[in-house]
């Protein structure tokens, strides 16, 4: 009824469990319909059916539109996975219609694509069955949440990545979606989920026992979810807490997005948008997993973390020192040129950004940052 | 190029023991099989301008038969050829090495790797630092053209202190050429499977840039990556690999290149006995080096020693945009055709060639 879409039921009937056409369903009843729709696109989930002739006066309540709550890029590790990567997403999407996608290009990563999904279970579901069903090398940025704007000027813009927020100067306010979280943890684990909470700009709402465990509520912003709180509440609750979150609603937070410069360039794929005093941590931490990451190359090359052009970090990758094959004559010619066949394999196996060469941890260092800044564990 | 080798390697790979870094084809008794080999290629040989005799530890084998090998060479040898062998310092004694004198040989270089015990012992050498110290004496006594001493930084256990000793004593032994190398730890070997672990990078350089500081002090050039000399004393076999030219290998194992095509005789000293009893080659592995392969050679190998690297001879790099790069940061030197390393870059010569050429 949303859609408003008119389709002729080919066949109707239930599932028990193969397809058994029933010529009937009525009101109420679960199974299948044959249609002759191309797309699933045209069809939204949770939608009510009716028949054209004899409508429904109105659909079922409950209903609501699916919007992506968490996006990231997706970049395949060989640029000429490319036209591969696209067919994938648009077989993928006929089966997913929560889906979404649009082309976007890094600086530093090439083309791919930013996807929308509806939530962290979602992303990691997509990706593995893009990795695994269409065999492909997948690097995925952060993911991050989608931002309100309001500009000086008074527009107001929709900001998915990190790359389309507006200079700082341009900047009124920003507001970002905060979720409520119910937290369901035996009561030896309150302090750690606690503890958790705080560490991500948590609100305390309420706490209720339910026979031997706890129920902690708070308020969260959705950004501080989506890279490892689920992680960090399972392994700091032995595993036993277990999640669930709802959209509470857009609420307006001190963000500033800090970059990262590698050689003197900016790198879009590392740039994030952090809540204003946990910048400087977050960004001491990044350019120190980043040097451990990186490895040594010819030359030095300087990590900084900036906010707005003020440079919050930096340390160094010193230039390589040592790196020559001992001793090679005559016996030893093709094993030396094969060693050196080996050590361009690896490279393969990082991206060139500028003038570094940046392997992928360097870029999932990231997605694990509110690991240990801060308090941490 | 192409036309014949005038440099010929002859394998021998006898050991009174393996030691813990070695993987090289070691069994005993193949003298006959060798001389046979060597008869059937002839043919690719021209007048032999360097012969080197490795192993193993080729001075083990009995003396009446290495005369005898020397005895089908001699009429091949140049006027003035290098004729070189390896020895362990433990095997070869006064009289031994005054024979090898008289049998042709020129020069000896001697497997000392270091003048430390508890180093030796850990890389399971059977000489002890006096055994080492009086066979370079009596090598130097019995009149060679070039005494070399081979000897290893990055080991186990090394020191600063140790490798200062290692410096000091070579140094005031006075031999003419050292070989000093980094150890690798190879697959297949006792120090691998004992999970040896060797220095970081840093540790490593340190070593390495003391290594060539100290020899250079003492009035060595660092002609190759792992090589020093006093003027006049390169090991010419050596360089004849370095700069790509066509060579001969006859044993069990040895590795030839002629003509853009290299073959390695297969392992297994029994059954290469048995192929040359039979009146066959050896069996072997053979590759077909093309044109990219061999460009991409002779920059691996020219880029190792401190002459210039002539482009029009060597073809261009896969990528010759970053020559400029290199340059700009102090690792390249240019002067028309010509390129060579700075001091710098040569410790760092594998990434340097990374980014020049295209080892795919």
């Amino acid at each position: 009824m949303q859609t408003g879409l008119e389709v002729d039921a080919e066949e109707v009937g239930v599932m028990g469990p193969a397809m058994t056409p029933t010529g009937v369903l009525n009101a109420g009843e679960s199974g299948y319909m044959v249609t002759g729709l191309k797309s699933v696109g045209d069809l939204k989930v949770g939608d009510t059916l009716t028949l054209a002739k004899r409508r429904a006066e109105q659909a079922l309540a409950g209903y609501r539109e699916v919007k992506p709550m968490v996006f990231c890029g997706l970049f395949p590790v060989d640029s000429d996975d490319y036209p591969d990567l696209r067919d994938a997403l648009e077989k993928l999407s006929l089966n997913d219609a929560s889906l979404q996608w649009e082309p976007e290009t890094s600086q530093a990563l090439g083309f791919g694509f930013r996807c929308g999904f509806l939530g962290l279970l979602h992303m990691d579901i997509v990706r593995e069955r893009l990795e695994r069903e269409y065999d492909l090398e997948l690097l995925a940025t952060t993911p991050n949440v989608e931002y309100e704007v309001t500009t000086t000027a008074g527009d107001e813009l929709e900001v998915r990545s990190p790359a389309e927020l507006p200079p700082a100067t341009n900047i009124e306010s920003i507001r970002e979606p905060y979720v409520r979280c119910t937290v369901l943890v035996p009561s030896d684990g309150v302090g750690a989920v606690m503890g958790l909470c705080q560490e991500r700009r948590g609100k305390y709402v309420t706490m209720t026992p339910i026979e031997q465990r706890q129920q902690l509520i708070y308020d969260l912003p959705l950004a501080e979810i989506v890279t490892d709180f689920y992680d960090q509440l399972k392994s700091r609750t032995k595993g036993y807490a277990s999640l669930d979150y709802e959209l509470v609603g857009y609420r307006e937070s001190p963000l500033v997005k800090l970059d990262v410069l590698l050689a003197g360039d900016p790198v879009d794929a590392l740039s994030m948008i952090v809540h204003k005093d946990m910048a400087y941590g977050r960004g001491k931490v990044l350019v120190e997993r980043l040097q451990k990451t990186i490895p040594r190359q010819l030359f030095d090359v300087p990590i900084q973390a900036a906010i707005g052009g003020r440079v919050v970090a930096r340390e160094t990758v010193k230039a390589r020192r040592k790196d020559v094959l001992a001793k090679c004559y005559g016996g030893d010619i093709s094993r030396k040129r094969k060693l050196l066949e080996k050590q361009k394999e690896g490279k393969k196996r990082m991206k060139q950004v500028g003038s570094v060469e940046v392997p992928q941890e360097a870029f999932l260092s990231v997605l694990t940052l509110g690991n240990d800044d801060g308090k941490g564990k | 190029m192409s036309g014949p080798a005038a440099h010929l390697y002859l394998h021998l790979p006898f050991c009174a023991a393996r030691c813990g870094y070695c993987a090289f084809v070691v069994e005993v008794g193949y003298a006959a099989a060798l001389r046979a080999e060597l008869a059937m290629e002839a043919g690719r040989l021209g007048p032999l301008s360097t012969v080197y005799l490795g192993g193993g530890t080729p001075t083990l084998m009995r003396p009446r038969r290495l005369r005898g090998i020397l005895d089908d060479l001699r009429p091949r040898l140049a006027d003035g050829a290098e004729v070189s062998i390896e020895a362990n310092p433990e095997t070869v004694d006064r009289e031994q090495l005054r024979e090898l004198r008289a049998i042709g040989i020129t020069r000896i270089s001697l497997g000392a790797q270091s003048f430390r015990p508890h180093l030796l012992a850990g890389l399971d050498r059977g000489a002890t630092p006096d055994q080492v110290r009086s066979a370079v004496a009596c090598a130097q006594d019995a009149g060679f053209a070039s005494v070399s001493v081979d000897l290893m930084f990055g080991v186990p256990g090394q020191s600063p202190e140790d490798l200062e000793a290692d410096l000091a004593e070579v140094v005031a032994l006075g031999v003419d050429h050292i070989s000093w190398y980094e150890l690798e730890i190879k697959e297949g070997t006792a120090l691998e499977r004992m999970g040896a672990e060797l220095p970081d990078e840093d540790r490593a350089a340190d070593a390495y840039e003391r290594v060539v500081e100290g020899l250079e002090a003492a009035g060595y050039r660092w002609y190759e990556t792992a090589n020093f000399a006093r003027p006049g004393h390169e090991c010419r076999h050596s360089l004849a690999y370095w700069s790509a030219a066509d060579y001969l290998g006859v044993g069990v194992g040895a590795v030839s290149t002629v003509a853009g095509r290299r073959w390695r005789n297969a392992p297994g000293v029994d059954r290469y006995i048995a192929a040359l009893e039979a009146g066959s080659a050896p069996r072997r592995d053979v590759e077909e080096l093309d044109t990219d392969t061999l460009r991409r050679e002779r920059w691996m190998l020219g880029l190792r020693v401190d002459r210039d690297l002539d482009t029009g001879w060597a073809g261009p790099p896969d990528h010759p945009e970053a020559l400029e790069r290199l340059e700009r940061g102090g690792l390249l030197r240019r002067a028309g055709t010509r390129v060579a390393l700075t001091r710098r870059g040569r410790f760092v010569q594998n990434a340097v060639l990374q980014e020049l050429m295209e080892y795919v």
